[in-house]
Order: C-alpha cells, then structure tokens, then sequence
C-alpha cells in the first residue's frame, strides 16, 4: 500500500487553516472543513514548493499573535 | 470421434484433478454429493434400475484412471447392474441425525481413481415411505451441469421404469472419451497458440496472489473445508445494476464482477484484481446431455489502477470478459503449466478468489421423481478449492448472494462482513462515482471505528508538567525525587537547583519558543538543566555526548539552537551555540524560586530528532499540550503515586524517557537514574536492590531478565515493537503488563493495551489514549472495515506542531483531519494496523517492511510472531535478502535442544581425530608435572590412567607402581602403546571412553589421572560424571588428578571455571580435599579422596561454570527444528531458508532491533556443485525432467519451471532409483535436490518413518 501523501505522480492542493498551518492535500479527496485550498491543482513537487516558500513562521497563528502581543506590552 | 475401447487420453481438466489426487492421495477435496429426502412411496426397484441405466448411458460413470508413471488414459468399465445400497435406519434413536451422520460420511468418503467407480449411491431407510437418497461423484467425472443432467434422467427413468416402459432417452451421440479426445486434437498447432498468445498477454506480470486480509495464517496444505453465508440484494439496488448495465452495454454477471473487483480493490489495498469464472465449456448441443467434466475456469484479470468511474471499471471489466470468454476454451491446467506462476499448495494457482451468476435452472436444486416429494437434504457442503467464492443467484423472486470461503482463513462473521460490504457497494453503484468515492463502512461500523474508539475526550490539568512537579515540590519538599547510585536529591533541592539556573538561562536570553540544547549523560545535573530549561519558558534539545559528532553538530545547526548545556567534562562542538556550563556553585548567587514566565501550552517543551527510513533525522516539535496530557493520563492508567519508584531506562534522546521522568515528578515519586542503559542480570539487578515499582522496557529488553522474582515491580510498559508471547506471559502474572505505542510525532504515546489474559500471539496495541484519535485508512483516505489493514493516522493533544524548520516535509507528514471541522491536523504514521473483532487495533508493521518474496507479499511480522511461539526462542527478527528470508534468533535455552545424540556425535568426531592423528603421528609432550610430583611423592602402587594418548605419563610413572591401568578412546593410540610396550609388567591397555569404569571395582586404586581430557568432554555433566567414577574408584586417601583443564577457550573446547572444581566437596562426599595448581592458561586439579560425609540433598550440577561446545551444534538443531516448525504453520513461501542463532541480536539506540546490524547471512552459493552422491543423483534427474543441462542442489524445482505434470514424472523417477515411498506433496515442500537428497539419505537409513 502506498501513502496518497507520497505518490509523485498524483496531482495535489495546498491547503490551510487558520492557524495557518499548511497541508499537502489529494485532488481526489474533498477538502475538509476547516480547510482552505490556497495553491494547486498542481504536481507534488510544485505544492511542496509552494509551502517550503510561504510557511515561514512554523508557530499556530494564535500562538504568534498571543507571544507578538505580549512582547509588544 | 475415436473408438472408446482403445485407451483414452484424459482431458486437461480430467488431468489437472488427477494430478491433485496424486498430490494428496485419498482425498474426498474432489467430491460432489448431493441428497435429497424422499416423501411418498418409493418404487427403490424402479430407482435402482433408473440408477444402472444412467451409468450404462455414460461413459464417464463407468470410467477409471491408469497410469504408467508418464501418461495415464481412461479406463472404461463395460455397464453392469448398479446395486442400490439400502441402510435401515428406522430403528434407530434418532433416524433423520443418523441420515445426516451417514450422508456427512458419504461425502467425505474418498474414491479410488485407480480402481473405481466414482459413482456413488446410497439410500436411507428412514421410515416407511420416507428416504434419502445420497448420491456421490467423483468431480473428474462430472461437475455442476451434469448433476442437473443426473436428476433429469433419474426423473425420466424412473419415472418410466416405475410404469413398467422402456427407457425413454434417445441414445446420447458421443461419450466424454470423445470429448476429451476432440479437446486434445483441437487444442494444438495454430489454435493452441493464438490462446495461449491472449492469456500470455493477459496474464502478464499478474501479482503472484490476491490476498484478502484473513483471520488466520494459511496452513501449508488447506483442508478445503468450505463455509457459506447467504444474503439478497435489493430489488431497488437490482433495478439500477440492471440499468447501468443497459447503458453501458454490459452484462449483469458484468456489473456485479465490476463491484465485487472494487470491494476486493478495497480490501486488498491492491489494483490488479484477478477472479476466476467457471465456464460450462458446453457450447455445442451434442455435449449438452452428457455428464463429465467440461467446466473450466476462466481467469478474469482487470486492471482496478487510476481511480476509473464505476462506468470505465465496467468497461474494463466487460473488455476483460468478453476477452476472456473468446479464449475459454484454453484448458485453465494448460494456462498453468505455461505461465508457471509460483508454486504454493496452500492455494489455488492463478486465481484464489472465484465468481458466478447462476441463473436457477442451472443450479440444479429440483429432483422430479414422480409420486414421491423430493426436498434437499441439508447438511453437509461441499469443498472449496478458492479462498473464497462468490455466487450470485439470479431468480424470479430476485438477486441473492452466497459466498463460500475456506473455512481455514476465515471466521464467518469476516465472511457476513464483506457480505454486507457488498451489498453497501452495489448500493451506491451509479456510473459517476470514481472507486476512491465509494464507502466501505457501514453506518454502524463508521460509529464503532470513527467515533466510539476516538471517544477519549478527558480533563487535562492546567499549566504545565513543570508546574505540576512544583505543586508536588511545595507538597512534599523532602520526599526523594530522583536516586543516582548513592546520590539523592530531594523534590526541594531539586526544585531550587533548576530554579537558579533557570534564572541564569533567563538571562542568557531563554523563553518561550527558545530552543536549548541538553548535552548530558544520565543523572541528576541532565535533570537540573532540563527542568532549568523549562522553567525559563524554553524548550530542550536532547544531544547525547556518546553520539558521533557530526550528528550533534548537524542538529544543533539543523534546530538553529543558540545555547547548549553542556555537562562538565564534555567537550563538544557547538557551533555558533553558546555554551551553558552546569555549575551549581555558580549558580547559589541567583533566586532560589522559579523564575515568572508565562508559557501556553502550545509553546514548545522539546524537540527530538528522529531518524527516518530514509533521508537524514528531523526533529519534532513537542508543545506542553501533548505532554501534559499524555503525562495525566499516563499517571491514571499505569497507576502512579508518592511510593512509586519508576526506573529512567531510557536515553532523554528518546520520548519515553518524558513519560518516565514526568509521570514520577509530577505524582511524588522517585526516579531512579542508574549510569548506564542496562540489560540482563544487571538490570534485574537494580530493579531488586533499588525496589523499583515500575519499568518500561523494549520488549527485546525484557527478554534479556534472567529469570528471577521481582515482587515490588508493579508495572512494566511495554512498547516499540512486538513482544514475543513467552515473554509477556513470563512477566504480565501477578502485575500490569501494558503495551503502548506512539511515534515521537505525537507525544510520547498514542494508544495503550492493558494485558488481560495469558496470550498467545503478539498483545495488540490497543486504543487510543485521552484527548486521541486514531483512524485507519486506505490509500484513498477512506476508513478501512474492521480486519482490513489500513495506515495508523493520530490526531488530537499530542500532534506536534510539525517538523522543526521542515515546512514542505511537515505539510506532507501533518495532514488535514478530514473526520473533524476544526481546521485540526492528523500525524499520518507510516504504520499498519487493522481493528480486531474486539475493536482493539493490532499492529502490523511499518508500510515499508512490506517485503515481495518470490512475488508474495510478506509481512515479516507475522513470520516473526509464529516463530516466537517456539519455545526455545525468546527473540527474533526476520529480515528478507535476495529474495530469501532468514531468520536471526536468540535462543531461550539452546541446552534443551537434543544433549544426547549431539553429545554422542561430538564424542565420535573427537574420537576420529584422535584416531587419525596418533596413526599420522602426534607429537609427544612431556609428562604433566603436578601428576608426576604427586604421584611420586605418594609412591602410588595402583594408578589408573585416563587419556593415555602418546603414554609420555605412562612412561614417567609405570615403572614405580605395581598395577597401571592406561585407557584412551582412541584405538590407534592403544595400539601404538601396545606395539611398544607389549611385555611391560603390570600394564594394562585399554580402548574405552573416560567415562567407562566397568570393571573396576570402588575403592581400587590410589590414583586415578585424567590426563589432558577435559577439554575433549561436549559437556560439563559429562566431566562430572567421569570425576564422580573416577573418586568412587579410589581409596580413602587416593588422589584424583585432573590435568590440562583450560579455563578459557575458543567455541569447540570445553573450558570449566575452577569453582566447579572447588565446589566438588560441597556436592561429592568422597571428595575430602581440592587443590588448584596453575599453569600458564590451564590448570590442574588434585582432588583428595576421604571417607564419606554426610551431605544434604543431592545437589545439581550449577549453571554458568562452563562453556558449551555443542552451541553452533544446537543453534544448528534449533534452525532445523524451527524450519519444521514454520512449516507446519506458515506457507512455503514465507518459511524462512536460513536460521542464525545470536547471543544477542543487535539493539539500536533506542533499543529496538536494529536489522542493518544483523550479520549478513551465509549465503549458500547458488550453482554450487552437488556435495554427495544423492544430491548428485536428483540434480541430475531434476535436470533430465526439466530438460536443462545442469541444476544446482539449491535450485527450486518450480522457479525452474517444473510444474504439475514434470513434478509427477519426477517423482516417479525419484522413487524408482531410490527404491522408497516419495510422494508428490514432499516435492513441494522441499523442492530443492538437496533438501530431497537429505530427506532421501534419512529415509533410506530408516530414520523417519
């Protein structure tokens, strides 16, 4: 059995929440709630791209946000 | 058509069951039974002649089988009277049981394809006007159709011969011989080819089996014992098959093939789905009437791959059909031999799961005999020759289903299971839904799977474990936290040591989201500085100063960490990373309180890197959300309180040391830290002396405790891989055994499994912990039914925030929760898992230790867990290379393994070399001193010497005594000393083993030498027994002298520790005095011999004081033992070919096996020549059946392309040159010349039965 995840040759989205946190998703799959497509239709490689370039600050986003607020009092 | 007097040839298929017959003679696998039970009045004259005049009316009723050993052909019997055979029953207790009983045992009743007749009929008597009739054929003489033609013709005849007239059935035109014939001419030359063209191409590259995941591992011969369940489809759910059928120009058999390939898609996780189909092979109207065997099977192979619609899976499956039914007529035997997929007797080749639509008036279920009403008689079934075979029933009243499965794999609520699954399947059948989109569970099963085993949801308590450990600190300030050697330190000395340097990382800059490096050897200061860490709001990087260092710098760059702890004396390089030097001396200046920070539990605790099956190690990132959870509900389930005392067995490197460390700091505890990773007898060690009250130990781990009462232990954790049974019914009475599991990923543990019960396969892993989903899914993401394997996916508290500045590798690794709306994310494992019937989740393996042996797919797990049921074995680990399995092994106790005959052989070897070296000449050493020094000083008059060899002894001491006794096992070394020394007064030589005393009488001699033998014994107990005689046989204050004993020695002397020989007064009662005299590495024993003492109970020889030479002997034993133990319960192609035997297998750093370590196997060299004459001899005739130059002894039989036929010749060959009984099922359990020759060689020396 192969991993949906790692088939090169599939075609995938990328997704995200809204924490912020990025997800490699299967075209055939629905896209589940909580989830927003940001990137794709596209080749495994092109989505992996797509997040090693915009994920650039790895905390949840509430979390960030909490930490910015308190080192900004 | 031919003239059937002469001898017929066989059709394929007649020749394909007579071959199975051979393979397992007296079978009843073959046989098709049918009864019916008979109201009314029977007219059984009428019935007996309706009976004789069908066998006179075909051929194939009359017929039985030769064989010459090349060929066989149909032997045609003239027609004689059938005697109906009557069985009275009316008197018994029960009359209707005992027509079952009878009924059950006609079916199971084996012909004689030899002597015949394959017709059987019996009728029984049960009361006046009420009978069953059983009726019993050999299949290779008829088949489904033809017991539909039976009961038309019994119907006709007897129903005529009733009313006194004559038969009314016109004569048939041709005989099954015919056909048979009429197959062979026309399934030649062009017709031939252009069949075997199509399925050659067809069939190409096909998967070596389809495998439905089974509830028990395939015995290597099936019992065919068949199991059925029913169900009926829908007459809705009819209506749109039939509908979608119509648009797409299919036939109904189509769409439901097509479904039944998507729900085998589904289950098998594969896409090369193969079915085979019976095909009547009765297209022309003259065979219509016959009974024979015509059926054949066709191979439908459809390509399920791309994720089609259920409209393109139809059209594949009608391409596939349409195709298949054009090229019917190719004998399905005829297929096989040609294509010689991977032999396996265990099932059916080419196709292991079968199909049909039967329409009823083939099902054949009415007999119509007049005046009498004829009902089915139930009860007993008929074999099953695939896994599992499904019918589908197309009648006025609707579609029904009926499965048959081999009762040998699978339990019948596995098989009412798929039932439901489907019919699921067929319900959502329109031509749109791709097979990704279909669901496989039902409502009930999605409940149970997806929300009642997730439903963990639990209180978990506020802050941090940090601020958990202070609360226990302030509670019971001088309680001991933690013990390392004679060390203590107290929750309130520990508590104020981190507090002050937390201080000091505060200012060095450490907070929230800062990341500080642990660099630090178990104890105390490593726990200072990762409390200190957490404290200061940071997180820490475990880096283990014994790790190579370019790993340490690789993550201290790869986690860019600004600052490392570094334990005083480590000496590392950090990098750019400032170094934190642990100093408590230093520290006293900064506040003893802990210092305020605010830290949310999604902020980090830890990163650990972990190492992948591929590509360089990652570090995961671990909020206090997951620990603090795991932590809570770790300290409820394992029971965890202010008296515990938990063992820290792992490296801080690893995620269980968290559980071990926090469940203990945060409920009061005391944690014990020793300076090293223990083992064996040291860790039982600790574990007695230090009280300690809970472990979690690698199952590997636990298996090195010796076997010694650790009454305090309450608990042991198990996880990180399978345990053996042995080993956890050793340790799981009298305390709590858990298994847990739970990749670093997501916190330390993601399911658990308390042990119940005695077991007797490898514990599940359970269900998963609080505030934990775990779900099962296929490749499609789809949820997998209960049984099925699927991919592990975790989600809930314990998800980490991904891999440490790796976003495209975590966005493919932490996915999208597609079962909850929250935007959640689900660690996707790598692991395989299935729910049991029970709901709890059973391991699997990782994906990737998938391995594809001969084309199987094997699960090295499962190979591994049935050889650890062997009870000589308490480790194993199963690795494939070069396409063979081997097995490496830890022996539980290998002197169990056959002492006798491997002593005796290893007495024998020595024996020989003694034999041929003193005749080549050995040369002569000078005579032991200590013997000649004591023998002399006591001026010994009777001496009796024990391993003369050379006589050098003999030389020095004869001459003074009155009586020399001089023995040796060799009987050229006596004979040397006899033609030297023939007329030597007093002197007597004697051929005899050290420990042959016969004839000397107790208390004769004043000293008795054993001279340079010890080191000759295969065992302790064989040296003290010759010591034991060897005192018996002498006076009160005679000497034994042992000479030459070696204390150290390489594998195949014996070497005995001295203490044996100090301990001897302590078990011997003659034996007044010992005295040791060293030389260089050996020594000498002097034994003195005194009058008897009273000694206690007779005490047995102790353990450990010697080595064992017979080790490489018994491992060898035990791989040959475990070979025929695989045997009987695995099929052939996953029995491992090789058996190494370890001390110890291989750990890695994390203490599970660590397989690239394993020694590379010995390879037996493929093509090597042939090593006896046997082995010489069935190479040869393998090559000359094979029609190839040469084979090699390791060559197997069918990967050279031997198949059914070849195998028979072969046998025959084989038996007639070597003269014994060697049957068809033994090639195929050892189909190599040199596994035969060895069988052969044994069998010809009467040695197995």
């Amino acid at each position: 059995m192969t991993n949906p995840f790692d088939d090169e040759n599939a075609t995938f989205l990328v997704v995200r929440n809204d924490e912020g946190q990025y997800s490699l998703w299967p075209e055939f799959a629905e896209v589940p709630s909580g989830w927003a497509a940001v990137h794709g239709p596209a080749s495994r490689q092109e989505c992996l791209a797509h997040v090693e370039e915009n994920w650039t600050d790895m905390r949840p986003r509430s979390l960030a946000a909490a930490m910015d607020s308190r080192t900004a009092e | 058509m031919g003239d059937p007097s002469d001898e017929a040839a066989l059709s394929f298929a007649q020749q394909r069951l007579w071959f199975l017959h051979q393979l397992v003679p007296g079978n009843p696998f073959y046989n098709l039974a049918f009864a019916y039970r008979l109201h009314g009045p029977l007219d059984a004259a009428a019935l007996e002649h309706a009976l004789s005049e069908i066998v006179a009316r075909h051929e194939a009723l009359r017929t039985r089988f030769a064989s010459d050993g090349n060929t066989q052909w149909q032997v045609i019997d003239p027609p004689s009277r059938v005697k109906l055979m009557v069985e009275d029953v009316r008197r018994a207790d029960d009359p209707v049981a005992q027509a079952h009983q009878l009924a059950a045992e006609e079916a199971r009743a084996p012909f004689s394809l030899e002597r015949g007749p394959l017709l059987r009929n019996r009728l029984v008597w049960l009361a006046d006007d009420d009978h069953v009739l059983l009726v019993t054929m050999h299949h290779i003489v008829a088949d489904g159709w033809s017991m539909g033609v039976f009961k038309s013709d019994l119907a006709a005849l007897y129903r005529a011969f009733a009313a006194g007239e004559p038969s009314p059935l016109p004569p048939l035109e041709i005989q099954y011989a015919d056909f048979a014939e009429w197959q062979r001419s026309v399934m030649a030359g062009d017709v031939l080819a252009e069949q075997l063209d199509y399925w050659r191409e067809r069939l190409r590259g096909m998967p070596a089996a389809l495998e439905l995941p089974a509830d028990r591992a395939r015995p290597p011969m099936p019992s065919y014992t068949a199991g059925a369940v029913s169900f009926e489809i829908p007459a809705d759910v009819e209506q749109r098959l039939r509908a979608i059928g119509a648009d797409r120009k299919a036939t109904l058999f189509m769409v439901l093939l097509a479904a039944f390939d998507a729900l085998l898609a589904a289950y098998t996780g594969g896409t090369d789905i193969v079915v085979g189909t019976p095909n009547a092979g009765r297209d022309r109207a003259e065979l219509e009437g016959l009974i024979g065997f015509f059926v054949n099977i066709v191979v439908l192979r459809v390509n399920c791959s791309g994720d089609p619609t259920f409209g393109e899976l139809l059209d594949r499956v009608r391409e596939a059909t349409l195709g298949g039914f054009d090229h019917k007529d190719l004998p399905f035997e005829r297929l096989v031999e040609e294509l010689h997929p991977s032999r396996d007797p265990s099932r059916n080749p080419l196709a292991q799961i079968g199909f049909q639509l039967l329409q009823t008036q083939h099902t054949g279920q009415s007999l119509d005999l007049e005046g009498v009403e004829a009902a089915p008689f139930e009860g007993h079934g008929d074999a099953v020759h695939s896994d599992v075979e499904l019918y589908c029933f197309e009648t006025s009243q609707g579609l029904s289903g009926r499965l048959v499965y081999a009762v040998d794999l699978f339990d019948e609520a596995t098989m009412r299971r798929i039932a439901r699954h489907f019919v699921h399947i067929l319900g959502q059948v329109h031509a749109d839904p791709r097979l990704s989109q279909l669901s496989l569970l039902i409502d009930d099963e999605a409940q149970r799977t997806l929300v009642e085993v997730n439903d963990t949801a639990a209180e978990v308590p506020a802050g941090t474990v940090v601020r958990l450990f202070e609360a226990q600190a302030a509670r019971v300030p001088t309680a001991v936290a933690v013990s390392f050697g004679q060390e203590r330190l107290t929750y309130a000395e520990l508590d104020t040591r981190a507090n002050r340097l937390a201080h000091r990382l505060r200012s060095l800059g450490v907070g929230p989201e800062v990341l500080v490096g642990l660099c630090a050897h178990r104890g105390p200061d490593q726990l200072v500085g990762m409390l200190a860490i957490l404290k200061a709001g940071g997180a820490y990087l475990p880096l283990d100063p014994e790790y190579p260092v370019e790993r340490i710098t690789y993550m201290l760059s790869d986690a860019a960490c600004s600052a490392v702890i570094v334990e005083d004396g480590v000496d590392i390089d950090t990098g750019g990373a400032e170094v934190v030097r642990l100093d408590p001396d230093a520290d006293s200046a900064w506040p003893a309180h802990a210092p305020a920070v605010t830290v949310s539990p999604d902020n980090l605790a830890y990163v650990i890197y972990t190492s992948g099956s591929t590509g360089r190690p990652k570090g995961a990132e671990i909020t206090h959300r997951g620990v603090t959870n795991v932590i809570a509900f770790q300290s409820r389930a394992f029971g965890v309180g202010p008296q515990s005392r938990v063992l820290q067995v792992a490296s801080i490197c690893f995620d269980a040391s968290v559980s071990e460390i926090w469940i203990t700091l945060t409920s009061g505890g005391e944690l014990v830290i020793t300076p090293t990773h223990l083992v064996g007898a040291e860790l039982a060690d600790v574990l007695s002396a230090r009280g300690v009250t809970q472990v979690a130990l690698v199952p590997s781990v636990l298996a090195t405790l010796p076997d010694v009462e650790l009454p305090k232990l309450e608990t042991i954790i198990i996880g990180g891989e399978a345990g053996a049974p042995a080993v956890v019914n050793r340790w799981a009475p009298g305390r709590a055994l858990i298994n847990v599991y739970g990749p670093t990923e997501t916190t330390v543990n993601a399911s658990y499994l308390r042990c119940a019960e005695r077991v007797t396969a490898p514990l599940p892993i359970g269900a998963p912990v609080s505030n934990t989903q775990m779900y099962l899914l296929d490749a499609w993401l789809r949820p997998v039914p209960p049984g099925v394997p699927g991919e592990v996916y975790i989600g809930g508290a314990g998800v980490s925030r991904g891999f440490r500045g790796k976003p495209a590798m975590t966005a493919s690794r932490f996915v999208a929760n597609p079962f909850a709306a929250d935007g959640s994310r689900l660690y996707r494992s790598g692991d395989l898992a299935r729910f049991l019937p029970d709901g709890n989740i059973e391991f699997l393996g990782r994906i990737d230790d998938q391995v594809k042996v001969r084309g199987f797919r094997i699960e090295l797990g499962e190979v591994e867990s049935v050889l650890a049921e062997h009870p000589s074995v308490s480790q194993v680990s199963v690795v494939a290379r070069d396409q063979r399995l081997y097995a490496y092994l830890v022996p539980a106790n290998l002197t169990g393994v056959d002492g006798g005959a491997l002593s005796e052989d290893y007495v024998r070897r020595r024996q020989r070399y003694f034999d041929r070296a003193h005749r080549e000449g050995i040369p002569t050493e000078p005579p032991n001193p200590t013997a000649v020094r004591r023998v002399r000083s006591m001026r010994a008059k009777r001496l009796l010497e024990i391993g003369c060899g050379g006589g050098s002894l003999m030389r020095a001491l004869a001459p003074a005594c009155e009586q020399y006794v001089a023995t040796d096992f060799s009987s050229s070394a006596i004979d040397l000393l006899r033609a030297n020394l023939a007329d030597a007064e007093g002197l007597t030589l004697m051929v005899r083993e050290a420990r042959d005393f016969r004839g000397f009488r107790d208390t004769s001699f004043n000293v008795v030498v054993v001279e340079s033998v010890t080191q000759h014994c295969p065992t302790l107990s064989y040296v003290d027994e010759v010591v034991g005689r060897a005192v018996a046989a002498l006076a009160d204050g005679g000497l034994c002298i042992i000479t030459d004993v070696r204390e150290r020695s390489g594998h195949d002397e014996l070497a005995i520790d001295a203490r044996y020989f100090t301990g001897l007064p302590d078990r011997v009662s003659r034996v007044a005095e010992v005295e040791t005299v060293r030389r260089g590495d050996r020594y000498d024993v002097v034994l003195t011999a005194g009058p008897g003492r009273p000694l206690g109970p007779p005490e047995a020889l102790p353990h450990g004081l010697a080595n064992d030479p017979l080790r490489a002997e018994r491992a060898d034993q035990l791989g040959r033992e475990l070979r025929e133990f695989a045997k009987r319960r695995l099929p052939d192609y996953m029995v491992p070919s090789g058996y190494l035997a370890l001390d110890a297998l291989p750990l890695s750093q994390n203490g599970k096996v660590d397989v690239r370590q394993l020694p590379p196997p010995e390879r037996r060299s493929s093509g090597r020549a042939p090593a006896s004459p046997e082995e010489k001899l069935i190479c040869a005739l393998f090559a000359e059946v094979l029609g190839l130059g040469e084979v090699s002894p390791d060559d197997g039989f069918f990967e050279l392309g031997g198949h059914s036929l070849l195998a028979f010749r072969l046998v025959n060959l084989v038996r007639a040159r070597f003269g014994v009984e060697f049957t068809l099922a033994t090639l195929f359990t050892d189909p190599t010349p040199a596994a035969l020759a060895h069988l052969l060689t044994r069998q010809t020396r009467g040695e197995v039965a």
